[in-house]
C-alpha cells in the first residue's frame, strides 16, 4: 500500500476480532515470505546445488505471482499486495516480478537485482508484520 | 554491530520456550485437549530447533545475510508469542465449558462431513468468536456455552481452517474457490481503473480508492467465503446469528470507510450473499423472512445504501462468491445443507432460531433447560445451572 495511504489508516472499529481472518491470510503470506528468505540465504551458500536450487525456486515463487490463472490464494493475495507496493519501491511494478524471473531462469542475480529480490522480501515480512498486528487486534 | 544483541536475544527466546512446556498441565484435563497440547509441543520443538539454526548455522552468520536473519528472528518471536497468550493461556485453564463445546464441535465435524480434524476449542476469547488457524484452536466469550443464538458462528470460524491449510489436497478446492474469486476481484479493480483513468473529475482520488478496496477484499472475499461456508453447511440459522450479531454490535451495514483498514466487509454485503446462497439452496420462505426483517433492522438503525457501497461490494462479485464457494463446499466432500437436513446440532441451532421468532416469550426458558440438558450429557459432573 502506498506509504501516503498507509499513513491515513487508523485502526477501525472492530466488532469481532480478526484472529481467524486475518490468520488465514498470515498463514499463506508466512509460507511465502519463509520461503523466499531460505531461497535468498540459499543463493549465498557455497554449495553450487545448494545455490542452483535457491536460484529455481526464487522463479518460482516470482512466476507464481506473475500467473494470471492462479487459483491458489497466497499467490493471490501475495500478487495484489506487490502489485500496489512495488511501484513505489522500485517503480517497475508486477512486471519486476517477470524480468527477475527470468533472469534467475538463465544466471544468478547482479548485486542491483539482488536488491530489487531483497525489496520484495522485506515488504512480504512487513505485510506479514502488519497482519500479525491485525491478527492481535493492533492493527 | 547487532549481532551481539541478537545472539543474546535468541538464546533468552529459546529459554522462554522451554520455560512455556513447564505451564502445560500433566496429566491433560481432559482428552480434547491432547491434540492442542501435543501440537504446541512440537511448535515449541519446532521453533526452538529454528533458534539454534539462526544461532549457529554458517551461512545465515555471515554479515550480508543479517536482514534475513532478523526477519526470521522476528516471525518466529511472533510464533511464540501467540502460543504463549493463546494456545498455552488455554491449555493452563481449561474448564468443564470448554470440555462441553468440545464435544459441539466434534458432532459438528462429524455433521458436515468436515474434512479436517476438529479444533479444539476454549471460552478465553477477551472478545466475540475467533479461530487461531496455526494453532488449531477456536475461541469463544466466557458465557457462550450458556446461549444457542450466537453458536452458529461456529460454522464460520472452522471454515477458516479450510482457508489456511497448506498442502492438503482435500480442501483445494475450496482452496481454488477463494483464488478464483480473488482474481474477479484483480480483474474488477483492474476494469475500474481503466475507466477511472477515461475519466474527467478527482481520478486520483479514485485511483487511491480502487487500490484500497483491492486491498480489502483481500480480508473480505476470505470472510465472504467463511459466512457462504456456514451458509452452505447449516443454513438459515447463520444468517440469523449475523443479523443477531449486527443488530447487537453493528454499526451502519453499509458503511465503508476509506481512512481506516476495514478488515470485514459492509454488514449488508455479508447478509446480501447469504441471501443470494440461501436462495439457491431453495430457502424461500426463510429468504423472505430475514429479508422482511432484515430490512427493518436498516430502517431502524437509519442507514442508507450510498454510491461507495456499490462500488466497494458489486452484486456480480458477490453472485461470484456465491457460485465458487457452493462448487468448492460440494468439492470438498462436505455436505450441503437442504429443507430436509437433519443432525443434532443443525437442528438444535435452526429450531433455536424458529422457536426465538415463533414464540419469544418462551424462548428463555427454553434455551436455558436445553443446555442444561446438553451438558448434562455432555458430562455427568455439570450440572449446568446458571
Amino acid at each position: 500500500m502506498p506509504s501516503r495511504m498507509r499513513t491515513r489508516l487508523k485502526l477501525e472499529r472492530r466488532k469481532m476480532t480478526d484472529t481467524g481472518l486475518y490468520g488465514s491470510v498470515y498463514e499463506h503470506l508466512r509460507t511465502y515470505a519463509d520461503r523466499l528468505d531460505r531461497s535468498l540465504i540459499g543463493l549465498r551458500n557455497p554449495d553450487s546445488n545448494i545455490v542452483k536450487h535457491a536460484r529455481m525456486e526464487i522463479a518460482h515463487l516470482l512466476r507464481e505471482v506473475i500467473d494470471g490463472n492462479s487459483t491458489n490464494p497466497a499467490t493471490r493475495f501475495v500478487s495484489i499486495i506487490l502489485k500496489q507496493d512495488l511501484p513505489p519501491v522500485t517503480g517497475k511494478g508486477l512486471p519486476l516480478c517477470e524480468s527477475l524471473a527470468n533472469t534467475l531462469e538463465q544466471r544468478l542475480p547482479d548485486l542491483n537485482e539482488l536488491n530489487q529480490l531483497e525489496q520484495i522480501a522485506i515488504i512480504l515480512d512487513k505485510e506479514c508484520a502488519s497482519t500479525l498486528a491485525r491478527m492481535k487486534g493492533r492493527g | 554491530m547487532i549481532e551481539p544483541y541478537l545472539e543474546v536475544a535468541i538464546r533468552q527466546a529459546q529459554e522462554r520456550a522451554k520455560l512455556l512446556k513447564t505451564k502445560m498441565p500433566q496429566p491433560s484435563r481432559a482428552t480434547e485437549f491432547v491434540a492442542l497440547q501435543q501440537l504446541c509441543e512440537n511448535r515449541i520443538d519446532e521453533i526452538i530447533r529454528l533458534l539454534d539454526y539462526l544461532l549457529n548455522d554458517t551461512t545465515i552468520l555471515s554479515k550480508e545475510l543479517i536482514k534475513e536473519r532478523i526477519r526470521i528472528f522476528r516471525r518466529t518471536i511472533g510464533e511464540l508469542s501467540q502460543l504463549e497468550t493463546s494456545a498455552i493461556t488455554a491449555l493452563n485453564r481449561v474448564h468443564d465449558d470448554d470440555i462441553f463445546l468440545n464435544k459441539l464441535i466434534f458432532q459438528i465435524h462429524k455433521e458436515i462431513n468436515f474434512p479436517l480434524s476438529p479444533p479444539t476449542v476454549t471460552c478465553l476469547s477477551r472478545d466475540y468468536f475467533s479461530i487461531n488457524p496455526a494453532l488449531h484452536l477456536l475461541e469463544v466469550p466466557l458465557a457462550e456455552s450458556e446461549f444457542l443464538l450466537h453458536l452458529p458462528d461456529l460454522y464460520h470460524e472452522i471454515a477458516h481452517l479450510l482457508i489456511a491449510t497448506t498442502n492438503n489436497p482435500k480442501v483445494e478446492s475450496l482452496q481454488q474457490a477463494l483464488g478464483k474469486l480473488l482474481f474477479e476481484v484483480a480483474k474488477h479493480f483492474d476494469k475500474e481503473r481503466m475507466i477511472n483513468l477515461r475519466a474527467t473529475g478527482p481520478t486520483e482520488y479514485f485511483s487511491h480508492v480502487f487500490d484500497l478496496l483491492e486491498r480489502f477484499w483481500i480480508p473480505w472475499a476470505t470472510e465472504i467465503c467463511c459466512d457462504l461456508f456456514a451458509v452452505f453447511t447449516l443454513g438459515p440459522a447463520y444468517a440469523w446469528s449475523h443479523f443477531h450479531l449486527t443488530a447487537a454490535h453493528g454499526g451502519d451495514p453499509y458503511d465503508i470507510r476509506l481512512n481506516s483498514f476495514m478488515s470485514h466487509p459492509p454488514d449488508h454485503a455479508r447478509m446480501e450473499t447469504m441471501l443470494i446462497a440461501l436462495d439457491l439452496l431453495n430457502f424461500r420462505s426463510q429468504v423472505t423472512d430475514i429479508k422482511e426483517k432484515w430490512e427493518a433492522l436498516v430502517k431502524s438503525i437509519g442507514a442508507e445504501q450510498t454510491p461507495i457501497y456499490r462500488r466497494a461490494c458489486p452484486s456480480q462479485l458477490l453472485q461470484q462468491a456465491v457460485a465458487y464457494t457452493l462448487d468448492g463446499v460440494k468439492n470438498i466432500g462436505c455436505y450441503v445443507v437442504s429443507e430436509t437436513t437433519t443432525g443434532m446440532v443443525h437442528d438444535l441451532l435452526n429450531n433455536a432460531w424458529q422457536k426465538f421468532w415463533v414464540v419469544p416469550d418462551q424462548y428463555p426458558t427454553w434455551e436455558r433447560e436445553t443446555i442444561n440438558t446438553l451438558k448434562q450429557m455432555a458430562n455427568p459432573r455439570t450440572l449446568g445451572q446458571r
